[in-house]
């Protein structure tokens, strides 16, 4: 007599997986056999709120096969929650404090929790760890309200600050990380600031100097600090510094990491460093040496991300063995504090009886009041300047660098808006001052398969000669009989076309290499 | 040129002819020809039967129309438990037979019988309580009373998320 039981393992899965998202839960109860097929379903992909970490310890240790089924573990760390009328005070020190310690003991419970499963357990864990609290706006858990609020933005409720309330605050960790056990189980770590609370960078440092097998790093965090210069340039400080303490065993990393230029074109950067001793980019430069994949998106970062300057005292000069693809979207301002873009003759630079039209006067202790350099939104700048060649001779050197480099591409954002003002450059573009976000760009590709290297912005970009030449070399190294190097250009508003366009204007850009 | 039908034999001894591009349904067959070419000598299925090898090759003939499974399974197979009439008229047969099929498609390697076979298990499955389910597959309970309710409650808090 054949049986239900005489179904092999994996068709029994597949039958219990078709039985949809309704909970599998009940199913687990039918027999062992069954449970160990339904559990690896439920157990795959577990979400540990602060206050789930008891049972999760319970739950896990009282049966240690689970422990193999786990891949994915969601540590929503949960801050304190505060009153509505809260929302009209920004977080004090001591909010802030107070929010350091939840965070704090939730992540030294979870380790500890974790440092007792035996090695051989589990392997190829993934783990997320984001925080908020249950007050927050975003967590507001009824939706239509919550966007009710979102939508009346600026003008409604007029004590209400929203997410504004914790704009300056960057959870941190406040113990030393040497208390915190290694756990050499987690192979990716991921860390989520967007809709959630910002960590401070290097506490994520810290957490991963704990995981001493992490592979893989998918981070999003902020160095968009617009009013407090010494608190941006302290927590990006921090993080160049700790960016040596990351495990050696990283491969992949996906960083974004946004620090957005002045809104208003006129406005001069904050000279954050000598140019060409970004600790950032060098701190960077260094940690990429051992990757095989990097994707840094929106960062602001200087061309001793690719190569020092010449007189820099390097042993011996950078060399990425194993880097397969490196993918950076970069900022229009470098860490300088220079722009890489200039006025684009066809745009013209609002007049100063429209600058004060898009703007919207706040009170000085009202958060959503913009920055200084924020404060007359003006994106005119969308012209390559000469002095990006400086980054892309350097990534140049770099690639050569790179024996087993298959693409590259890099992608400059001239200018955009901090989070909250979008809407008053929506209002303001107009034919002659066109959307900075879509009509204007930069970018770079270079393609082992293709054999070529190409350059298309909006605007002239002039490509040096010693640019060019660098390419030529890598072309070269990398054993193209036909490289081509294609430089083109897209205008305004034909955005779709402008690849088409590209293609069949290569003949008369195209620089032939040997 | 390649003969248009081909024999084989059941577990059971029976020797049953087949149109080629039939028989071709199933991937383990489609293969074997390949390594094989021509053959006219009866290719035995020695874990399949008489009785189950003439379902198998009625699904077939009824499907042998449809187009080549595209390979992205995870889509069509999560989708919806649905199954078309013939199919659920085909498959309304006794559980053993219903077993014996779906084994048969899975060592045969006929992705689109094992499908409706598991979705018609699915559907047997779906919305009955642990000890409903024992009892349609005779499954025998080996938790205690305290352990099944813990059980239940540990998944449960596993699935919220």
């Amino acid at each position: 007599m054949t049986e239900i039981s005489a179904l092999p393992s994996e068709i029994l899965s597949s039958i219990l997986t078709q039985l949809g998202s309704a909970s599998l839960a009940s199913y687990a109860s039918v027999c062992r056999k069954w449970q160990v097929l339904i559990e690896k379903q439920t157990f795959s992909h577990l979400l540990l709120t602060s206050d789930r970490l008891g049972d999760f310890k319970r739950i896990i240790s009282s049966s240690s096969h689970r422990r193999c089924l786990i891949r994915y573990l969601d540590l929503y760390i949960l801050l304190p929650a505060y009153e509505i009328a809260a929302r009209t005070q920004l977080e004090s020190q001591i909010d802030r404090q107070k929010n350091n310690e939840a965070f704090t003991q939730t992540i030294v419970s979870f380790w500890d929790i974790l440092s007792t499963w035996a090695e051989e357990d589990v392997a190829g864990l993934s783990l997320n760890i984001r925080a908020r609290s249950s007050s927050d706006c975003g967590a507001e858990p009824d939706e239509k309200k919550r966007m009710a609020r979102r939508r009346w933005g600026r003008k409604f409720p007029k004590k209400d600050w929203l997410d504004w309330r914790f704009y300056q605050s960057y959870l941190e960790l406040i113990t030393n990380p040497a208390i915190l056990p290694e756990l050499s189980c987690v192979t990716q770590f991921i860390v989520t600031c967007r809709g959630h609370r910002t960590i401070a960078p290097a506490t994520v440092s810290k957490l991963l100097s704990r995981l001493p097998g992490a592979q893989i790093v998918h981070a999003s965090l902020s160095d968009n600090e617009r009013k407090d210069p010494k608190l941006r340039d302290q927590l990006r400080n921090e993080f160049a510094l700790t960016v040596s303490n990351w495990p050696s065993t990283i491969q992949h990393l996906c960083l974004e990491y946004p620090g957005l230029p002045p809104a208003d074109g006129h406005f001069p950067p904050l000279r954050r460093s000598e140019p060409w001793a970004d600790p950032l980019s060098l701190a960077l430069n260094h940690l990429t040496q051992q990757l095989v994949t990097v994707e840094l998106d929106k960062i602001m970062i200087g061309p001793e991300f690719f190569w020092p300057p010449l007189h820099h005292p390097y042993s011996a000069p950078p060399r990425w063995p194993r880097l397969t693809s490196l993918k950076l979207v970069y900022q229009a301002v470098t860490p300088s504090g220079q722009w890489l873009f200039e006025k684009d003759p066809r745009c013209q630079p609002y007049s100063s009886s429209q600058r004060e039209d898009v703007y919207e006067c706040g009170t000085r202790e009202d958060p959503r009041t913009p920055a200084p350099q924020d404060r007359y939104p003006d994106a005119f700048r969308s012209k390559p300047a000469d002095l990006l060649n400086d980054l892309h001779r350097a990534a140049g050197q770099a690639a050569q660098h790179m024996p087993t480099l298959k693409t590259m591409f890099l992608q400059a954002i001239p200018q955009l808006y901090p989070p909250g003002m979008a809407h008053l450059h929506t209002e303001a573009a107009t034919e002659s001052h066109p959307s900075p976000a879509h009509d204007t760009g930069h970018w770079f590709r270079y393609d082992r398969g293709r054999s070529t290297a190409t350059w298309v912005s909006s605007g002239k970009f002039s490509l040096l000669a010693d640019t060019v030449n660098t390419w030529r070399q890598v072309g070269a190294l990398h054993g193209h009989a036909d490289f081509h190097l294609e430089v083109g250009f897209y205008s305004p508003r034909r955005l779709i076309f402008g690849l088409f366009w590209l293609r069949q204007s290569c003949g008369a850009f195209m620089i032939q290499g040997n | 040129m390649s003969a248009t039908t081909l024999r084989f034999q059941s577990s059971d001894g029976v020797v049953i002819t087949i149109d080629r591009d039939v028989a071709q349904r199933s991937v383990l067959i489609k293969n074997l020809l390949e390594d094989l070419g021509d053959t006219t000598e009866a290719i035995p299925i020695p874990n399949v039967n008489e009785a189950v090898l003439r379902k198998v090759i009625e699904w077939c003939e009824h499907h042998k129309g449809d187009p080549p499974s595209t390979g992205d399974d995870d889509d069509s197979r999560r989708k919806t438990t649905d199954i078309d009439e013939w199919d659920q008229k085909f498959m309304q047969v006794d559980q053993e037979m219903l077993f014996e099929i779906i084994l048969a498609a899975n060592y045969l390697d006929i992705k689109g019988l094992l499908d409706v076979g598991c979705k018609t298990v699915a559907n047997m499955i779906k919305g009955k309580s642990p000890e409903e389910i024992r009892k349609t597959f005779n499954i025998q309970n080996d938790f205690t009373p305290e352990e099944e309710d813990q059980i239940r409650r540990e998944n449960e808090w596993a699935e919220d998320r």
